[in-house]
Order: structure tokens, then C-alpha cells, then sequence
């Protein structure tokens, strides 16, 4: 499924968060969102996933307006991992990857085998045998994270996105993680701060800085010198990694 | 899946017990009391009643006095029993999902005050006395008084867009400590001995109300609340993830939410309106169900509703029968049996909200 966001604007209690913002995800496309804390990033993937209500713009899910959707029939397409993860009540984790098929069910309708057998295929592909019957309280962060993926993932969704997916996560989950959405064949929209990992897993990067794209194309494009400079303020030097023939970021 | 279904099995097995249970409880409260029936005559009375006579009735040993003792007094009351234990379980449970906070219960919305208010004007200013109009006078003032507090808190947080969890339990707040400063302020320019007396003794709650003129409205929001609720149990258990993760799958909280209290808010003050104060309920049988069998609503809804039916109908017989002459009044008792049992669970199971 391809994504369009167009012209949308935002503005919390008469703050303008978000200006102008026209982005685009198509089919299978893996594109990242960087920009320094509080440029807008989080804001915008709200209004993406319909938790805000932007003032203006238009942002599209292949032929359909999100905003016109019901949240289930949104819910149905695309998959959010966000950054919310603070519950007061626990579930068994393989409660919590089993309510993703919420939006699937109608009001009385049962648990079936079928919904059970995504959820134990998710917990393979996601690795997630050794937590499966433990208690989500009882996680690290790191862990609760890639359960909620997981849960995204049990959506069975045509389109994710991802607010920094990446944030708790030791190095052998961060690369996993990021290998599991890249490996997805849908579109997926995620805001990251690892600059190395955006350039070795993205296919295109837009760059936000006080509400404002101020840059896009691909990782090689946008992860220059002078932009890096531009949207964090710190000097650093760019290469080619020789392993991974990506580029790479050293800061000074 | 064989674990799944091993769990639901579990799960029916426990409520049919929790029936028989049940069912075997209603017979001990008719039979217990000040005048005691013996147990077999005060089935066969029930049963008698029940079917018309069909079966039961007629027997040589049952006297005209026991059926009416059983039959006018005891068995409503205990039939208020059992639906005033689900109806407080349900409006906790319900409440506690709904402002996702465990330490809610029935009477967080303003409730208790509310209610406690609309008894006290009644009893101070309106109706004194004990005859059935003054009764009857009673409960609706003091429902009014919980609805209102109810929808007040209701408003009170809906200021500046969204109703959430803090503002609802901070608005429940700031109207309990306006409508108790309410209703001291009467009892305190009222200064009626006889009165304040009263008001107490209701604020400690009561079953002795109970009669067959009250029961049906009872029965009715009861059931029809549970048996609503059981069709929201997918919302529930979303609603438990908070707002932000529930719009990710597909529910818009506000909304349910305010439905929710909405209905908990008028089950509450229906009950309280019949029986007064009833603490601990509401608070207690949410929680230690939640911690056997985890926040899954399928079935920790079910469960919470018939264990808070058969704790309830138990507090009745012991408030009975615990001090020979008089009855204890069932507030006392409550607190008095869960705050230990809750202790008990709490130390013992490593109780973490449900896990």
C-alpha cells in the first residue's frame, strides 16, 4: 500500500507543530523520518495514524482518505508501533499480541484457531518463544517494544509506521527489528535517530526541522555533511563503510 | 489450541461451580436467621414458591409464619444481596478498566458523596421517620444524589476536550470533598441526634430494605448492565492499553468511555439507593479475580460478577447471625471480611494488577 501525505498542517493550542508537510511511501517502500527532538516527527505519524486531526491536508492510504476511515477500517490496514507502552494492568504477552486482532472482529465474535495461529506465527518470526507466556509488566523496555511489533504485525497490516522502533533496544534487536520491518513486504513510515542504521536500512529519508521538510531523496543524498550540520547543529564526517557500502556518520 | 482451549474449559467448569454455589448460598441465607428455619423446609418453601406449587409445597411442616418470614423478608433480601454483589463487582470492574486505574471502585465518581448527600437531605430535611414513604423517599433522593455527582465529575472533565483517567478520578475528588462539606454542613445546622443516627446507619448500608416492590428495577439494571458489558469485553480490554495504543487498533476510547461510566455511574447509584454504602465491593472482588485469572474482560468480567454475588450473599448471612441480638450492619462487614482476604492475596500472590 502506498502512502501520500499532502500539504498537512497541525497546530496544538495555537502552536504550529507541523507545516506544509507533503511525503510519499509507496508499495514495499521502507522510508525514514529524521530530524532532531521536537521538530515535528511524532506529530506527524499521530496525524498519519489518526491520532491527530490535521488542520489541513490531505494524507491518502492508497485510494483512500485516512481521515475518512473509521479507525477500525484503519486499524484493518496499518499497523503502528508507537511509543506508548505504559499500562497499569498486565496481560500475558500472548494476550497482548492477540488483541492486534481486534480490529478484525466484530463486537461478539470469538478468538478462532485461525486468530491463535497468526499469533504463534508471529511469535516465531519475531523470535518471541522465551517471552510468549510471561507478563508484559514484567519486560524490559527493549522486550515490550518488539512485543508491540509484534502486535502490529498480528494486524496483519498492509502499511506500518514506526515512532523511533528502534529506542531501548540493545544492538542485536535493534538490527533485528529493523531487518523484520525491512524484510516486510508492505510500506512502512518510521521516525528514527540513528543516523547509521536510517542510512543502512532506509530506502529514502525526509528530513524535519521546527515543523519543516527541509530535505528528501535517498539516504546518500540527504545524510550529508551541511544537512546533519543544518538539522542537529554538531559536525560530522560522512563515508562509505567499506563492509556495508552504505554510508556512514562519525560525529566530531 | 489446546492450552486455550484447556483455559476455557477451566473457565466454564468455575462458573457452573460458582452457580451451584450460588444457588446453594441463597438457600442458606432464607434458612439462617433471628427465627431459624431448618434448611430442607426452607428449600421446600423456595422451591414451593417458585414453581407454583408444583413441587414442594404443601408439605405438613411448612407454617404460614416461616413461608412469610422466608417469603416476605428473607428472600428478597437475599436476592438483594446477590444482585447488589454483582451489580458493585461489575461498576468496580467496569470503573477500574475505565479510568485505567486499579484503585477505582463503584463510588469514584463522586458517588458515595452524591449519594450520601441526597440520604442526608432526605433524612434531615425532607422525610424523617421510618414509614415506607419515607423509605421510598430515601432512595430516590440518595440516587439522585449519585447520579448527579456522577454526571457532574462527567462534566467537570470533558472541560477542554478529552476526558482522561486523571482528570476524572481528580473531578471525582474535588466533588466528593464539595458534597460531603454539603451534607455536614446539614447535619451539623440540623443537630438531630435521631437524625444523624439515621444517616450514619445508612452510610454503613443495609439490606433490610429489601422488599418485592424494589427488587424488579434492581434486577433489571443488573442484569441488563452485565449483561451489556459482556458484549463490550474487546473494548474493555483495548480500553486497558490507554488511549493512544487503543486508536492503533481501532477504538476511539472517548467515546466508550463516557458510555461506560455513564451506565456504571447509574447501576452504582441504583444500588446504592437501595442499600446504602456498601464499601470494599466494588474494590476488592475486581482484584483478586484479576489476579487468578488475569485483565482478559472474556472472562474476568463473568467471574468478578458471580464470585462479587456469592461473597455478598455470605457477608448477609454472617451480618446475621455474627452478634446474637442484632444484625451487623453489612458495610462493617464487608470491609471487615475483604480487607484481610485482600491483604492475604496481596502478600501471598505477588499481585500485580492482573498478571
Amino acid at each position: 500500500m502506498k502512502l501520500t501525505v499532502e500539504n498537512v498542517s497541525l497546530s496544538i493550542a495555537s502552536k504550529q507543530i507541523i507545516q506544509d508537510i507533503s511525503l510519499h511511501v509507496s508499495q514495499n517502500q521502507f522510508v525514514g523520518l529524521i530530524g532532531p527532538n521536537g521538530c515535528g516527527k511524532s506529530t506527524l505519524l499521530k496525524s498519519v495514524y489518526k491520532a491527530l486531526e490535521p488542520d489541513t491536508g490531505i494524507i491518502t492510504l492508497d485510494d483512500s482518505i485516512v481521515q475518512e476511515l473509521s479507525n477500525k477500517a484503519l486499524a484493518k490496514k496499518m499497523g503502528v508501533v508507537g511509543q506508548f507502552h505504559q499500562v497499569n494492568f498486565d496481560f500475558s504477552v500472548r494476550q497482548m499480541l492477540l488483541l492486534g486482532r481486534s480490529p478484525h472482529k466484530g463486537l461478539m465474535e470469538r478468538d478462532t484457531a485461525k486468530d491463535f495461529a497468526i499469533v504463534e506465527e508471529v511469535i516465531q518470526q519475531m523470535d518471541l518463544e522465551e517471552l510468549a507466556d510471561r507478563s508484559f509488566l514484567s519486560l524490559s523496555g527493549g522486550e515490550k517494544q518488539r512485543v508491540i511489533l509484534g502486535r502490529a504485525l498480528v494486524q496483519q497490516p498492509q502499511f506500518l509506521v514506526l515512532d523511533e522502533p528502534t529506542n531501548h533496544l540493545d544492538i542485536k534487536h535493534q538490527l533485528s527489528i529493523l531487518n523484520t520491518v525491512k524484510q516486510l513486504p508492505i510500506g512502512a513510515l518510521a521516525a528514527m535517530h540513528d543516523l547509521n542504521l536510517a542510512a543502512r536500512y532506509t530506502d529514502y529519508l525526509y528530513a524535519m526541522k521546527d515543523g519543516h521538510l527541509i530535505k528528501e531523496g535517498t539516504p546518500d543524498e540527504v545524510l550529508t555533511e551541511s544537512t546533519i550540520k543544518e538539522l542537529y547543529e554538531v559536525d560530522c564526517q560522512t563515508y562509505t563503510n567499506p563492509v556495508t557500502g552504505k554510508r556512514n556518520i562519525e560525529f566530531l | 489450541m489446546n492450552r486455550i482451549q484447556k483455559q476455557r474449559q477451566i473457565y466454564y467448569i468455575s462458573l457452573l461451580l460458582f452457580t451451584v454455589l450460588i444457588i446453594l448460598s441463597v438457600g442458606m441465607g432464607v434458612a439462617v436467621g433471628q427465627v431459624s428455619i431448618p434448611l430442607t423446609e426452607s428449600f421446600q418453601i423456595l422451591t414451593g414458591k417458585l414453581t407454583g406449587g408444583a413441587m414442594g409445597e404443601g408439605t405438613a411442616l411448612s407454617s404460614v409464619a416461616f413461608e412469610n418470614i422466608i417469603w416476605q423478608i428473607r428472600f428478597p433480601r437475599v436476592l438483594l444481596a446477590l444482585l447488589t454483589g454483582m451489580g458493585l463487582s461489575l461498576a468496580g470492574a467496569v470503573m477500574q478498566t475505565t479510568v485505567q486505574n486499579p484503585l477505582a471502585d463503584p463510588y469514584i465518581l463522586g458517588i458515595s458523596s452524591g449519594a450520601s448527600l441526597g440520604a442526608t437531605f432526605a433524612i434531615m430535611i425532607g422525610f424523617g421517620g421510618t414509614s415506607i414513604l419515607a423509605q421510598l423517599g430515601l432512595s430516590f433522593w440518595a440516587f439522585l444524589g449519585a447520579v448527579t455527582a456522577a454526571f457532574l465529575v462527567l462534566l467537570l472533565s470533558n472541560v477542554g476536550g478529552q476526558v482522561n483517567s486523571i482528570k476524572l478520578v481528580l473531578a471525582g475528588m474535588v466533588l466528593n470533598a464539595l458534597f460531603t462539606a454539603f451534607s455536614n454542613f446539614i447535619i451539623y445546622l440540623a443537630n438531630d441526634a435521631e437524625g444523624i443516627r439515621s444517616v450514619t446507619f445508612w452510610m454503613m448500608g443495609s439490606l433490610a430494605g429489601a422488599s418485592w416492590t424494589t427488587l424488579p428495577l434492581v434486577a433489571i439494571v443488573v442484569l441488563a448492565a452485565f449483561l451489556f458489558f459482556l458484549t463490550q469485553q474487546r473494548i474493555l480490554n483495548i480500553m486497558l492499553l490507554g488511549d493512544e495504543a487503543a486508536i492503533t487498533l481501532g477504538v476511539n476510547l472517548n467515546f466508550y468511555r463516557k458510555v461506560y461510566l455513564v451506565i456504571a455511574s447509574i447501576l452504582t447509584g441504583i444500588i446504592v439507593a437501595n442499600t446504602g454504602m456498601i464499601g470494599f465491593v466494588g474494590l476488592i472482588i475486581p482484584h483478586i479475580i484479576r489476579g487468578i485469572v488475569g485483565s482478559n474482560h472474556r472472562y474476568f468480567l463473568p467471574l468478578s460478577v458471580f464470585s462479587g454475588a456469592l461473597f455478598m450473599v455470605w457477608s448477609d448471612i454472617f451480618s446475621r447471625i455474627i452478634l446474637p441480638t442484632v444484625e451487623l450492619p453489612i458495610g462493617i462487614l464487608t470491609s471487615l471480611i475483604g480487607a484481610p482476604l485482600f491483604i492475604y492475596i496481596f502478600v501471598k500472590k505477588g499481585y500485580e494488577f492482573g498478571g
